[in-house]
């Protein structure tokens, strides 16, 4: 693990398990137990590191950390299920069927046919990066982003499947659309509908 | 009647900021706030506000304005005028490249997430989440309330030529080369056309890249440097990606922000790095 200074009011959690299979629980339960410690603090998830905002120093951080990565990262949190309607039509579809080798009905069903995990919020208000993707479906990032992709498209990217939760600039090909879903809502409580650690499942329908 | 501040003409991207809304980076919300912190709390305590209170950020360009009722207002600190009802203000371009107009009691658009700052990406937030243009009347408080502050308003300098920003290391020097933050610092840099409230692209030569270059998504701050595929630095700003897969090869000190914000396209500028 590493802890490096991020600007002059942040730190920077590095926890070295990238590639380690339990990277998200292992990540997210570091989270919580930072939230749970520094309630006043903002603590951002990433991939196998967070950041602490509005705090400088640490003492006891290592400490903390250490313990949290050895206990058992799942007691007492028991994550939402969100089941979402889903229509692929997405632009790309055609293009992520060429690259993986599939028909296009096989793109959709491999992508409707699991359970994703939310491994962490970023990029835009309330937008989920939901792992894991099926191994057949992972193809890298369109060349050149979109200048303006909608709001609610369904879209994958390498290792991850994400919902635009508001109309965007995006790289990641789009595979369709979900519906009657506000992913982030300033009005509401909590704004975001998915939070780290939450599961998501798509349903395919087909609008008439 | 409400008193108004009628928006006669604006250059593109001219938006309500209050000092920003703290605490909703997890839910995937940048910071807003100004641009340029320092310019932004003299406007408001040249005309007795709290500094944190909204007021106008005007990038690049003339803005023109008209009350409804009379109005107390300050353009980057300068003495307040008061204008009586139907009056107008001219707020001129000027050497710098954002400029505020605050208003005595403040602009009263809804609280959302606890700030009045516009985040224009999400629509949300400022004056119907979008930026302000000819015929838009803001609300403002009524006048006559007694000044709420009265500190000593900082003065707000044009940088020198080339401008000199501190930064200190950031968090992904192993996934860089070497030598990498001795080239961002002995190379002088020049500010894109191509920047906004999400980040400033600077022009120069190409920096070196190593390996892959996107990492797995990272939690992102105002000031850090990400340093893009094809060699191009960018500094993040107020309405920044809270996460993302470039390496962060340095991070700018929240002073040098300021300065930064006041290069205009083609300004030139250098980064020395912050003794710890």
């Amino acid at each position: 693990m590493k802890i490096l200074p991020y600007g002059d009011n942040a730190l920077f959690v590095d926890l070295e398990i990238e590639d380690a299979p339990d990277r998200r629980e292992r990540t997210q339960a570091v989270g919580r137990e930072l939230r749970r410690r520094l309630a006043s603090s903002d603590i951002v998830v990433g991939a196998g590191s967070l950041a602490i905002i509005g705090v400088g120093a640490w003492d006891d951080l290592d400490g903390i950390i250490a313990e949290t990565l050895r206990a058992d990262p799942d007691v007492d949190f028991s994550p939402k299920l969100h089941i979402l309607r889903a229509v692929y039509d997405g632009a790309d579809l055609a293009e992520i069927a060429r690259q993986t080798g599939l028909r296009g009905t096989d793109v959709v069903a491999l992508h409707a046919a699991r359970d994703y995990d939310v491994e962490l919020i970023g990029f835009l208000p309330g937008f989920a990066y939901l792992t894991s993707l099926d191994p057949r479906l992972v193809i890298p990032r369109r060349p050149a982003p979109r200048p303006r992709v909608p709001k609610g498209s369904l879209a994958v990217a390498g290792p991850y499947t994400g919902i635009y939760s508001a109309s965007s600039p995006g790289g990641w090909h789009l595979i369709g659309r979900v519906l009657d879903v506000e992913l982030f809502d300033p009005a509401r409580h909590p704004p975001a509908l998915l939070e780290p650690g939450d599961r998501v499942r798509f349903v395919p329908y087909r609008p008439d | 009647m409400e008193n108004e501040i009628r928006i006669l003409t604006a250059p593109p991207g001219a938006t309500l900021q209050d000092a920003g809304r703290t605490g909703w980076l997890h839910a995937g919300v940048p910071p807003s706030g100004p641009l340029d912190t320092t310019a932004h709390a003299a406007a408001n305590l040249a005309v007795g506000n709290d500094p944190r209170e909204a007021a106008l950020e005007i990038p690049l360009g003339e803005l023109r304005v008209l009350t409804l009722g009379s109005a107390r207002l300050s353009i980057d600190g300068e003495a307040a005028v008061t204008l009586g009802s139907g009056e107008e203000l001219i707020v001129p371009a000027c050497p710098r490249a954002v400029r505020y107009l605050a208003v005595a009691g403040g602009f009263t658009v809804p609280l959302v997430l606890g700030s009045r700052s516009t985040l224009l990406l999400a629509g949300w937030g400022g004056f119907l989440g979008r930026a302000v243009r000819a015929g838009d009347a803001l609300p403002i408080a009524s006048p006559g309330e007694p000044p709420t502050r009265a500190g000593a308003v900082p003065t707000v300098s044009d940088p020198p030529e080339p401008a000199v920003l501190r930064v200190r290391p950031g968090p992904h020097l192993a996934r860089m080369p070497a030598d990498a933050l001795a080239e961002l610092t002995a190379t002088t840099w020049l500010v894109s056309s191509r920047s906004d409230r999400v980040g400033v692209r600077l022009e120069g030569p190409a920096m070196g890249r190593t390996g892959d270059d996107r990492g797995p998504p990272a939690p992102m701050i105002r000031g850090a440097i990400q340093i893009t595929t094809d060699g191009t630095p960018i500094v993040l700003g107020p309405d920044h990606p809270v996460t993302g897969g470039y390496p962060v090869l340095a991070v700018l000190g929240r002073s040098s922000q300021a300065v930064l914000a006041r290069l205009r396209p083609r300004r030139a500028l250098r980064f020395v790095l912050e003794a710890d």
